[in-house]
């Protein structure tokens, strides 16, 4: 791929160079390198885990580098706080507000940095208000924005907060605005609007760098393009010079291997059939159905509202309307505990918070959701048989642990990740939810559990699998649903499924023709 | 700590160093010492059968409040439901309602009361602290419009032997713990319930994800705490012989007390109920000894606040040290 040359670094306002970061051994960042000039905007793009916070955390002094070189204007510079790096003149905007509802604009924006009055008054800690209105609104003004700095931020909309944000860096002359997806909570309007304001930035000499999912919005604003993946870099080149397809090829460009061991499976009969599941504005419409047997993947980027379905069929929210049949029956969902009768399970998205009771033993979490089950005379619980079933687990899934009794607070990730699997394959389930099964497991236990999964597959169970990586989408999956805010906009056989055709849809608003019913 | 239902096996010695409860046995015998030495009398029957008694009430209604503790609630109405059981159970006997009829209408308005507590907490969602101090200062309002703060006269034999009775020598009222005390160590230690109390408190949100109903659970402990203070209250009014509109003023902090001292965590997750009735036995301790030493009447409230924020405090830096871990 002809890719345009780096720029010199004449005339940079900043310069990354060779920039690397490893947590735990694991490298979050190898020898990433990128150059902003003044008055540029540069599209930092990526898949999720490429690599784009460590890179943002290490500009803004919120982690310490490990190697490489940040130069600002030519001299290297190294922020130890986010607080050092405002003074250097680096603005983040990041995707939530920081805001105080109650406060004007004006006061958001100089909040903690206020200045004094002159004179004894001011040495007492008076706070020179008028000047704060002044300077807010001036900042504001040139941002485009057409409210007065005095508004409280909660009579703003969410386009008009975004804006104070902005203006909190600009009001200290940053000269850097990193800007971290800002357009994910926008709506379309808003986000015209907020693209307006980049150029504007653009125009008084600020270096803008552009974090963000939806390609359309980079080749409408961006002058460059830098592309991280796996902590290195990828690819870069002007925005002119690339066409959206060369970037998710950039963004996307892996081979996999045998980190998805998935085995041939027999496709059995519908076990699930979703029809017209819709709820609030979060789902929309949404029909598929599920074999036995069968690895269904679902893609999409963060905030597809993946998780939400996957909820929705657990029961573990209300307010769902559409039909859910179980082996052609319709079941009503009213609570977590009508799955599990139903024969579903789910791992979570987040196994601390949702998953697990850390502080109690492997044994306890194992047999969590089955426990009624395993009671003698009087609802006694039978200790041997919970023990046993723990100790098999413990034994098929190869979960590293001292004993059964340990608490699973002190098991790493990977093996954490196991015994919320352990905990639902105890129950036989019919059908396997899976929300992000490998986020945040070393690589080792990433293709364990990825076998695990495709051998409980193979013994006909069906299983739905979430995953914001797509060469694991792609390696696991027999089959691929591409969901973009609440609906599904594609679907891919393991033989038709390309990253490139996955991340076309999940960029897409609109849901396209789909193979199969 | 809950994983004391659910641990392994290790020797009886390091069980007993290990455990929480060891200071607070080590208090007691202490207690009881210095109480011995400064009033003989202490060690009388009559004495022993006093204490039994206290330890006995108290013990039984701090278990209802501990299960409550453990599912990560609290429930301060345990004195104004024993004024409202005591006056009511009063009021029943003097129309001439037999015993029997009495106390199984205690039990179902304490039911209702407890059912009360989960609607507007599972239901409306109010904070577990605000809804029962709220019970509270209805029920105590409920007790004086119905009394005009006048005692009620009690005068059935039947019914006075609860409070007044022994069998062999035991007040009833401590058989009576002992009874409760062993029900709610079996359903919080070999039941699936009882797992579900400890989960729940531990983690609400990975508990309900596991098919557990978590409102069930939650109920059933408010409710079972609101019927344990009721049968309190029944007792309370047959030893004294009255139902009286202003007993079990501060009871709930004496009943936190004893579960916080016996090992219960105050944020919830953990708690024994062997714990909680030795926390009842130094409470009751406490209490005696004041009497026992001349200790003036009026000093009594403020040692036992004294007591619980010690308490507390050695529940939050236990918890400190755990996570530091």
């Amino acid at each position: 791929m002809a890719l345009a040359p780096m720029p010199d670094d004449q005339g940079a306002l900043l310069s990354v160079e060779g920039l690397s970061k490893a947590f735990h051994g694991v490298a979050a960042l190898s020898d990433v390198s990128l150059q902003l000039r003044a008055g540029e905007i540069l599209a930092l793009v990526g898949e999720n885990g490429a690599g784009k916070s460590t890179l943002i955390k290490i500009l803004t002094g919120v982690y310490a580098k490990d190697r490489g070189r940040i130069l600002l204007d030519g001299a290297e510079v190294v922020p130890a706080s986010p607080k050092e790096a405002f003074a250097l003149g680096i603005g983040v905007i990041h995707q939530e507000f920081h805001l105080v509802p109650e406060m004007s604009a004006a006061e958001n924006i100089f909040l903690g940095r206020q200045p004094h009055k002159s004179g004894p008054l001011g040495r007492l800690g008076a706070i020179d208000k008028a000047r704060v209105l002044a300077r807010s609104q001036q900042v504001l003004d040139e941002l485009g924005g057409d409210f007065s700095a005095g508004t409280p931020v909660k009579n703003l909309g969410v386009g008009q907060q975004q804006l104070v944000e902005i203006a909190k860096a600009l009001a200290f002359d940053a000269r850097i605005v990193i800007m971290d997806e800002p357009t994910a909570t926008l709506s379309s309007t808003d986000v015209a609007k907020l693209l307006d304001v980049m150029r504007r930035m653009k125009a008084r000499g600020i270096g803008v760098v552009f974090i963000t999912h939806r390609l359309e919005e980079i080749f409408s604003v961006a002058d460059r393009v830098v592309v991280l993946r796996d902590g290195r870099n990828a690819g870069a080149g002007n925005a002119a010079d690339l066409t959206v397809e060369q970037t998710i090829a950039l963004m996307v460009g892996r081979h996999l291997d045998k980190l998805y061991p998935k085995e041939p499976a027999v496709i059995g009969d519908v076990v699930l059939s979703v029809e017209r599941l819709s709820r609030g504005r979060l789902l929309r419409d949404l029909t598929f159905q599920l074999r036995r047997g069968e690895i269904l993947g679902f893609a999409g980027l963060v905030g597809a509202k993946r998780t939400e379905l996957m909820r929705a069929l657990f029961g573990a929210d209300g307010d769902v309307s559409g039909r859910i049949l179980i082996d052609g029956k319709e079941v009503s969902m009213t609570g977590p505990e009508d799955a599990v009768r139903h024969g579903i399970g789910l791992v979570p998205e987040d196994r601390k918070l949702q998953g697990l009771i850390l502080n109690m033993s492997i044994e306890a979490n194992v047999s969590l959701p089955s426990l009624s089950r395993l009671t003698r005379w009087l609802a006694i619980v039978d200790r041997g048989r919970e023990r046993a079933l723990a100790a098999d687990f413990v034994d098929r899934l190869r979960i590293k642990a001292q004993r059964v009794d340990q608490q699973v607070h002190f098991l790493s990730g990977g093996n954490q990740q196991k015994v919320v699997l352990a905990k639902w394959l105890a129950l036989k389930p019919k059908i396997l939810i899976l929300d992000e099964p490998t986020r945040g497991v070393d690589v080792g236990a990433k293709a364990e559990i990825h076998a695990l999964i495709s051998r409980f597959a193979a013994l006909g169970m069906g299983v739905i699998m979430v995953s914001s990586e797509l060469p694991e989408i792609l390696g696991m999956c027999d089959r691929v649903l591409v969901m973009s805010k609440g609906a599904i906009t594609g679907e891919f056989t393991r033989d038709e499924a390309t990253q490139e055709k996955i991340m076309a849809c999940a960029i897409s608003v609109v849901p396209v023709a789909r193979s199969a019913a | 700590m809950s994983d004391h239902a659910i641990a392994g096996e290790p020797s009886l010695l390091s069980r007993v160093a290990a455990a929480r409860e060891l200071p607070t046995v080590v208090a007691i015998a202490v207690l009881a010492l210095v109480i011995a030495i400064g009033n003989p009398s202490f060690l009388s029957l009559y004495n022993m059968q006093l204490l039994g008694k206290e330890v006995g009430v108290l013990g039984m209604m701090a278990i209802g409040e501990m299960v409550v503790i453990i599912t990560g609630g609290i429930d301060l109405s345990a004195g104004a439901v024993v004024a409202l059981t005591s006056v009511l159970a009063a009021m029943g006997l003097q129309a001439g309602i037999p015993v029997g009829l009495v106390v199984l209408g205690i039990v179902f308005v304490c039911v209702l009361i407890g059912l009360a507590h989960s609607f507007f907490i599972n239901t409306v969602g109010l904070a577990p602290f605000i809804i029962t101090l709220g019970t509270m200062s209805i029920l105590r309002g409920v007790v004086l419009v119905l009394t005009t703060g006048y005692p009620v006269k009690i005068t059935d034999p039947g019914f006075l032997l609860l409070g007044q009775g022994n069998l062999l020598g035991v007040p009833l009222q401590f058989i009576l713990l002992i009874v409760v005390a062993v029900i709610a160590g079996v359903a919080l230690t070999a039941t699936p319930f009882g797992r579900y109390v400890y989960t729940i408190g531990n983690n609400p949100v990975a508990t309900r994800l596991s098919g557990v109903r978590v409102s069930r659970v939650t109920t059933f402990a408010y409710v079972q705490a609101s019927v344990l203070f009721g049968l309190g209250g029944l007792v309370y009014a047959a030893r004294l012989g009255q139902g009286m509109p202003g007993i079990g003023n501060g009871l709930e902090l004496s009943l936190i007390a004893a579960a916080v001292i016996g090992g219960t965590s105050i944020t919830g997750g953990a708690g024994t109920v062997w714990g909680t009735a030795i926390g009842a036995v130094l409470i009751s301790l406490i209490m005696n000894a004041l009497n026992m030493l001349r200790v003036s009447y009026f000093w009594q409230d403020f040692v036992m606040g004294l007591v619980i924020v010690l308490a507390v405090m050695f529940d939050a830096l236990n918890r400190k040290r755990r996570v530091a871990r």
